[in-house]
């Protein structure tokens, strides 16, 4: 999976290192400058043909454009700094980041928690229940503890 | 002889009222211990409540600025937005440029319906630590915010609003995840044979409850259909479906639309379709 925040910072610096603004750009590339300009804040990602021409512009393979071989850091107190959503519940979910969970717990939204409830829920996602359930809320503790939820309030 | 039987009357129930006085004194002393025991218990008990309230608060008071946070971006989405929509009217943008504006706001609708869920969570919570009920809350006051502008995106860009589509995306939302495996097999069936109800219905907010084989099978549905919501569907789809479709598309037995779906492959499948590119180009 593509992290779309990384291949915008990569597309930016190329540019600025090849001494173009992003109208330049936009104009070489046949796109409007917003387009451009969502791109390199990663909302958005070039189509197939955009980036194989993008690659031969600025002279490098479309691996380098798309960071396939870069190695990504990341911060547990800020998980989606520069990283995409998707790529980092993604990474949770199979098992390629490994983070305590019940810490980094509030920085999903309620879709993502849920999607990450559920893989814990079928067992494909280990956690320390009882850590965990400390950070949800009633909703989310009937989901994740079906019979066995006691209201304790 | 009366008079003396009065006097050891009187006599004897002085020794009563003497006995029942240091009986009284020695449940006294008794008693204060325990009356400071409770005391100290009940201040215990209170202190432990505050602490369990102060921490519910504190919860909660990251969840609203984490909400708030969403609203952050808000102002500065919209003005984009208008943007994209002032150089619709120049007319030179492209399909995609539109179908891409479009894609926009369905991210920001589905983002409300979050903020709705989170805000309606954070109600909740509020109700269990206040006791009270949510008349005049100032959550819900900030709820019906969120519903008003929810309403209000919905009425913008509903293309109809009689179905209200996004009420009944809303209410499939609060129940799927406590309904049971096979009331959520039925929900794919009827999904799957295109039922009038779920026509409206963002799918991309229902595949998250799904498991992996249905969500697979929802999106093959979609691509049969061309749908143009494939873009949301994809982050659910498994890499392995994604990989066989990568290869039925090199095969030439397929024919989509792979922008939207190579940010969602395996590494090895992204090189395969971009070399693949690569040699038609030459």
């Amino acid at each position: 999976m593509i992290d779309l925040r990384s291949v915008g910072k990569k597309i930016q610096s190329l540019r600025v290192s090849n001494h173009l603004t992003q109208d330049e750009l936009a104009e070489k590339l046949y796109v409007s400058r917003q387009a451009l300009s969502k791109w390199e804040n990663g909302q958005s990602i070039p189509t197939i043909d955009n980036i194989l021409l993008l690659s031969r512009l600025f002279n490098v393979t479309f691996e380098e454009i798309l960071c396939l071989n870069e190695k990504t850091e990341f911060d547990e107190n800020d998980l989606f700094k520069s990283h995409d959503r998707y790529l980092i519940i993604n990474k949770i979910m199979s098992g390629e980041l490994v983070v305590d969970l019940p810490t980094v717990f509030y920085q999903f939204s309620p879709l993502e928690r849920m999607t990450l409830l559920k893989k814990v829920k079928e067992g494909s996602l280990k956690v320390n229940i009882s850590d965990l359930s400390t950070k949800l809320t009633t909703s989310e503790l009937k989901y994740l503890l079906g019979g066995n939820y006691v209201k304790t309030t | 002889m009366l008079k003396r039987l009065k006097r050891k009357e009187v006599k004897v129930m002085n020794e009563h009222v003497d006995e029942l006085t240091k009986k009284m004194e020695s449940l006294k002393e008794g008693a204060l211990p325990l009356k400071e025991k409770a005391i100290s218990l009940k201040q215990t008990l209170e202190a432990e409540r505050a602490k369990q309230n102060r921490l519910g608060y504190q919860k909660l008071h990251e969840r609203l600025n984490y909400v708030l946070s969403y609203f952050q971006d808000y102002d500065q989405n919209i003005l984009d937005a208008k943007t994209l929509i002032n150089d619709l009217k120049e007319g030179n943008q492209t399909d995609d440029d539109i179908t891409d504006i479009i894609a926009n706001f369905d991210e920001y609708i589905l983002e409300l319906i979050d903020i709705k869920v989170e805000l309606s969570d954070i109600e909740d919570e509020l109700n269990v630590l206040s006791k009270k009920k949510p008349a005049n809350s100032s959550v819900l006051e900030f709820k019906e915010f969120g519903d008003m502008i929810g309403d209000a995106f919905k009425k913008a860009f509903s293309k109809d609003d009689s179905s209200n589509p996004n009420s009944k995306t809303s209410k499939l939302l609060k129940i799927l995840p406590f309904l049971a495996e096979e009331e959520k097999a039925k929900i794919v069936e009827e999904i799957l044979s295109d039922s009038e109800y779920f026509q409206d219905v963002k799918l991309a907010v229902i595949l998250p409850f799904l498991n992996q084989e249905a969500c697979d099978k929802i999106f093959m549905h979609e691509v049969k259909k061309e749908s143009k919501n494939l873009q949301t569907l994809v982050p659910f789809v498994s890499e392995e479906l994604l990989g066989e479709l990568v290869d039925q598309y090199i095969e030439g037995k397929i024919d989509m639309n792979m922008d939207i779906l190579y940010p969602f492959l395996k590494m090895e499948d992204i090189k395969k379709l971009f070399f693949y590119e690569l040699k038609q180009e030459n």
